[in-house]
């Protein structure tokens, strides 16, 4: 009876920390979005205002950002100060592939943002600007769609978890 | 024949009402109806032992 009851406590929470796992990859993405948006917007200010050279203004906005997310500007920094790459786009492109592989990003965000890599740095201050301002707009209407996702499927997966491993408890006692 | 049968099942139902609740709130019609469905379906399995019991000792009092 004890061992039942032991094994029914494992399977539902095993089960249920499954569906808030699944929940949070939805709650965490439309998040990441928003503070991608707050980042870049630092790296505007840095460029229109401090006209700092890009490499030293990536490294700036990686200070201010936390974990994952300061990875992805840290790299790409970091390889522009080293000279490891020929363009701003190469290490823009293989940051996005490699260091954020632990973040909540969809394939869909990971593209727009790559095709922000090759504007970056590639005309002068008021073109950068402008580039800026549709990249907003665009992160703006994925950050909606991640938000209705979230909307959609974050309770439920949470409590489908919980409930499912209930439902297999019922069932094997 | 044993309580907990009843109580198993109550509990299915219960936790299938939830279920189809929750999967009706955020969209998804017609998972709900298969989840229900499934759940019938769960049921019956479990009863379908003691049908067939019942059947059986009708049969045997009406002497057929």
């Amino acid at each position: 009876m004890l061992i039942k009851l032991i094994g029914g406590i494992l399977i539902i929470v095993a089960s249920g920390a499954f569906g808030i796992g699944m929940g949070n990859k939805y709650g965490g993405r439309p998040k990441e979005l928003k503070r991608l948006r707050i980042l870049l917007q630092m790296l505007e200010t840095e460029i229109i205002y401090g006209a700092t050279p890009l490499p030293f203004a990536l490294a700036n906005v990686a200070s201010k950002a936390d974990n994952s997310l300061s990875h992805f500007f840290q790299d790409i920094a970091e390889g522009l100060i080293r000279g490891s790459f020929y363009s701003v786009k190469e290490a823009w492109d293989k940051a996005v592939d490699t260091s954020l592989q632990d973040t909540y990003l969809g394939a869909s965000d990971k593209e727009l943002l790559k095709s922000f890599g090759g504007i970056l740095g590639a005309s002068d201050s008021n073109d950068q600007q402008k580039h800026f301002k549709l990249f907003y707009k665009q992160l703006e209407q994925q950050e909606d769609l991640a938000e209705e996702d979230r909307r959609k499927n974050e309770k439920m997966y949470r409590s489908l978890g919980f409930l499912f491993g209930i439902v297999v408890f019922i069932v094997l006692v | 024949m044993d309580v907990s049968l009843i109580f198993k099942i109550a509990g299915l139902g219960i936790i299938t009402a939830i279920l189809n609740l929750v999967l009706i709130k955020s969209g998804r019609e017609e998972v709900a109806m298969m989840t229900t469905l499934t759940g019938v379906v769960i049921i019956c399995m479990m009863v379908v032992n003691l049908i067939s019991k019942l059947f059986d000792s009708i049969r045997t009092m009406l002497m057929f």
